[in-house]
């Protein structure tokens, strides 16, 4: 349904190009999960922020292909896309408190996503939110409407992003980190809401996050993501149980598990490279346990190890 | 609305101590003049029995914390005493030049408001540098102003060399519309008098136009700053991944937010310039409680003085009410929070 | 940007240099042979203009010292000690605020005797309130600060505190109202002046050479225009240098 091809967006800052995106290849099926993993500053946002086409100046898509049900975002005119977003593809963020207008009521701003895309009447608008944000279990939907986001708990907010996002029954659902800036519980709580309303109107979502445990509780496949670049992709079980790539294994060894009895949690040594200038041949090479000359000089293309599992690193078959 | 009037209410007891603080301020400019206020008022050659019936009159005679009870008492029941001058009721004097210095006002805001907000909006939300310097220069000069010079230089262009619109005053003599609410252009076309609203509107313009300067330049700028931080908040993100015209982001769910601040400008200079009309009602000959205080200051009438800094803060105060009011309306946040 | 205010800033500077330009009270009519023109009584502008510069300066800096001090000192206090004190320094701010600036220098000035002194007095006056609001809204931030918190710990008294740790986090908002006020005070000053109410003659001010130079205006516009222009220059000098030293401070995260 969403077939993303060789993307790459680059950032022309002022203190040279930001290759965020360095050639990124997704896809994702009619109702299914894609979970991006990957650490602050591997180019997850932006992949998802170019799918939208929303990348903010100085940034700019170079080249790729983002087909969505067979058509080319990247050669609509603005006009269109606009109308595409909220519609066909809609996108929740990390922080609800900010991403919600403070000025306007809650409803009011569920019900102005609705109202763009559909023409209704506003009472019309208002009866279809407030359905919605039932939907979305927010208790006593028809009073809470009238509430301004500063009146709302974080996790309502949340929900009412979902309301918005959701309210024109889009194909694609965009997830940056939705649950990140939320307490665990009500973290549970909104995934538990994402997996049935999932299953109510039939949207794939895709969602990024660093936190593989909500990886664990929602995903069908996985991508994980490192300096731009997609390290490897799998069905959620391999990926958790057959992982190969070296990055991967950090991420999960990095995880502290109830049951061990390991006395230091493994971290991945150094910190995340410079998108100007990053490093030669195989991005990770630098702190790779495994790495060997080769690694600094040929970057790995992504391999098809068994069915669906793709993974780019010279030594896979170690 | 019920947190609107609770906020009004809470505004609304705060008033009371600056009301009285205003009072004796307004009450004591009297007695910080070196010498003797009353011979000042009558100047020096007056005979001693006026001053003697001057000094009863004004109640001087009496201690001081009397003078202040029996000020206090008489303001509350709207008596500001007597000009010097003219004899009658101080209050009455600046009730008839009150509505001239309103005019003044709404039309310099007329044109400050809406100019300034589309100046603003437009150099925030193009990246052209130039533009955004030229915007920048602009405003910081329309702050730098003094507006009696830019009167004089309007009058001086416009009326003197091009003769386009008149020099000063309200209305061409022959032209003055019968009184109605004492607002000249709203009394001209009430009655019907189109002549005298056409001599009404000239000579508006330019005293408008000098006056509207400064907040003009002011408005231009908070816009402007206001706009930028608001642009690149999250739920402007939010708004554009909702599928909005970039329009309707820009103009509807920025601007809101961005008029929030500017709104508190706007109002303090809406006060500011009914005080400050002073200079350009002096240079423009406009009949208005700017040029009361001024003539009133020059001939000593210190009765209309204090009158009319009462009336001036009085004003003030109501006008900061209405101020706070329309921001707790516009941010909704702040209806819920104690001040 | 910088260019641009330092060059501003220098116009009305020029009479630091003591130029004894003598030619003040020369008798003679309107003529152009002066470099800005001559006023009714014969007296060369452009050298009023220089004199007037060094008044205006001197009155501008005055005031606003003075009332930066006065304004920090009790802002401060205010929002240091808070509560009662804080209460009645601010209610006594917002009184004097709640005057237009204009009026109750024009007012002050009026009852005291209009004089240049008199008038500087008013606009200090008129000045505290608006820095003593900048002075406590800093203090206020910065008391909760981790390094007061920790000096407190240790027992230093209040009024150390409040000198070593507050004042000088203060100072730089303070500055830039500062500077702002300046223009504001060159303005004030000229418009007093301008009614009558600063400078008395013979003494070169802007605002009242504007005022004579109004008679004048269509024989001899000039004799207005020019104190205007300077009065002009000098405010947007000092409104530019307050607006570069604003942004010098903003912490510069926008690209």
């Amino acid at each position: 349904m969403l077939d993303v091809r060789s993307l790459k967006t680059h950032v022309f800052s002022s203190r040279g190009v930001v290759r965020a995106v360095d050639g990124v290849n997704l896809a994702i099926g009619v109702e299914e999960t894609l979970g991006l993993v990957g650490e602050t500053g591997s180019g997850k946002s932006m992949t998802a922020l170019s799918i939208m086409r929303m990348i903010p100046y100085p940034g700019r898509i170079v080249e790729g292909k983002i087909l969505l049900e067979g058509e080319d975002l990247l050669t609509k005119t603005q006009a269109q896309m606009t109308n595409i977003r909220g519609s066909k593809i809609s996108m929740i963020f990390q922080d609800p408190m900010t991403s919600l207008n403070p000025v306007f009521k809650a409803g009011y701003q569920v019900s102005e996503a609705i109202s763009t895309h559909q023409q209704l009447a506003t009472s019309e608008s208002w009866k279809r939110a407030v359905e919605m944000l039932n939907l979305v279990r927010i208790p006593d939907a028809p009073t809470r409407a009238h509430d301004y986001p500063h009146q709302l708990s974080g996790g309502m907010r949340q929900r009412t992003m979902i309301a918005m996002a959701l309210s024109c029954r889009p194909k694609l659902l965009i997830a940056d980190e939705p649950t990140t800036a939320l307490d665990v519980t009500v973290q549970a709580q909104i995934l538990e809401l994402m997996r049935e309303l999932r299953r109510r109107a039939g949207t794939s979502i895709l969602l990024i996050t660093h936190n593989l445990g909500v990886v664990a509780e929602i995903c069908d496949r996985v991508a994980v993501m490192y300096a731009g670049k997609i390290v490897e992709s799998a069905d959620v079980k391999t990926i958790f149980r057959k992982h190969k790539h070296p990055y991967t294994k950090g991420l999960l060894g990095a995880l502290p598990k109830i049951g061990s009895y390991k006395e230091n949690l493994e971290s991945i040594l150094g910190s995340v490279p410079d998108m100007i200038n990053p490093p030669s041949g195989c991005r990770f090479h630098p702190r790779c346990p495994h790495a060997k000359e080769t690694c600094s000089l040929t970057e790995p293309r992504l391999v098809e190890l068994e069915q669906e599992h793709m993974v780019a690193c010279h030594f896979v078959r170690d | 609305m019920q947190g609107m009037a609770a906020f009004a209410i809470k505004r609304l007891l705060l008033l009371p101590p600056v009301l009285l603080g205003v009072s004796i301020i307004s009450f004591m400019l009297l007695h910080i003049t070196p010498g003797d206020p009353v011979l000042v008022m009558l100047g020096e050659s007056a005979a001693p029995g006026q001053v003697e019936a001057l000094r009863e009159e004004l109640g001087l005679n009496a201690p001081l914390p009397v003078q202040y009870a029996r000020y206090l008492t008489r303001i509350i029941q709207g008596d500001l005493g007597r000009s010097i001058w003219t004899r009658s009721p101080v209050l009455s004097e600046i009730l008839l030049r009150l509505p001239a210095t309103i005019e003044l006002t709404l039309a310099s805001m007329l044109i400050a408001i809406p100019i300034g907000f589309h100046l603003g909006v437009f150099s925030a939300t193009n990246r052209n540098a130039s533009v955004d310097h030229a915007v920048r220069l602009f405003s910081l000069s329309g702050v730098s102003v003094p507006v009696f010079w830019s009167g004089l230089m309007l009058q001086l262009v416009f009326a003197m060399y091009l003769g386009w619109l008149p020099v000063s005053g309200r209305v061409d003599s022959w032209a003055e519309p019968s009184r109605v609410t004492g607002f000249y252009i709203l009394d001209s076309l009430l009655t019907g008098n189109s002549a005298s609203s056409v001599s009404c509107i000239r000579h508006i313009v330019l005293p408008a136009v000098a006056q509207s300067l400064m907040t003009l330049a002011l408005v231009s700028r908070m816009t402007r700053s206001s706009m930028l931080e608001v642009l690149w908040e999250d739920y402007i993100r939010t708004a554009r991944a909702k599928g909005l015209s970039e329009q309707v982001v820009v103009y509807k769910h920025a601007l809101r937010n961005a008029l929030i601040p500017t709104i508190t400008v706007i109002g303090i200079h809406f006060a500011w310039m009914l005080g400050g009309s002073v200079l350009v009602e002096v240079v423009f000959s406009w009949p208005g409680i700017g040029r009361l205080m001024f003539e009133s200051i020059t001939k000593r009438d210190y009765p209309v003085v204090q009158g009319n800094l009462l009336v001036y803060a009085a004003i003030f105060l109501l006008s900061s009410l209405v101020v706070d009011l329309l921001y707790a309306y516009i941010d909704p946040r702040i209806r819920h929070y104690k001040r | 940007m910088a260019v641009v205010t330092a060059t501003a800033v220098l116009s009305p500077l020029t009479p630091s240099d003591p130029n004894a330009i003598h030619l003040e009270d020369q008798l003679a009519l309107m003529t152009i042979k002066h470099i800005l023109g001559a006023d009714f009584h014969g007296r060369d502008v452009f050298s009023r203009l220089v004199h007037g510069a060094r008044v205006t300066m001197v009155v501008a800096t005055v005031t606003v010292m003075v009332a930066a001090v006065i304004g920090t000192l009790t802002g401060a206090i205010a929002g240091y000690v808070g509560r009662k004190v804080d209460a009645i320094i601010m209610r006594t701010m917002d009184i004097i605020l709640s005057f237009p600036a204009i009026v109750l220098a024009m007012a002050l000035t009026a009852a005291l005797g209009p004089s240049l002194q008199n008038s500087m007095i008013s606009i200090t006056v008129v000045t505290i309130p608006a820095i003593a609001r900048v002075a406590r809204g800093q203090t206020l931030v910065v008391k909760e600060m981790d390094y007061v918190q920790a000096a407190r710990a240790i027992g230093v008294d209040d009024a150390s505190i409040i000198f070593r740790h507050i004042i000088p986090n203060c100072l730089g908002p303070i500055t830039v109202q500062a500077t702002l006020y300046m223009a504001v005070s060159i303005l004030t000053t000229a418009s007093l002046g301008f009614l009558g109410l600063g400078a008395q003659p013979p003494t070169p001010e802007w605002g009242a050479d504007l005022a004579e130079g109004m008679r004048y205006m269509r024989e001899a516009p000039w004799v207005a225009a020019f104190p205007g222009l300077a009065i002009f220059t000098a405010a947007l000098g000092f409104n530019l240098l307050g607006d570069g030293l604003a942004d010098i401070m903003n912490p510069r995260l926008r690209e």
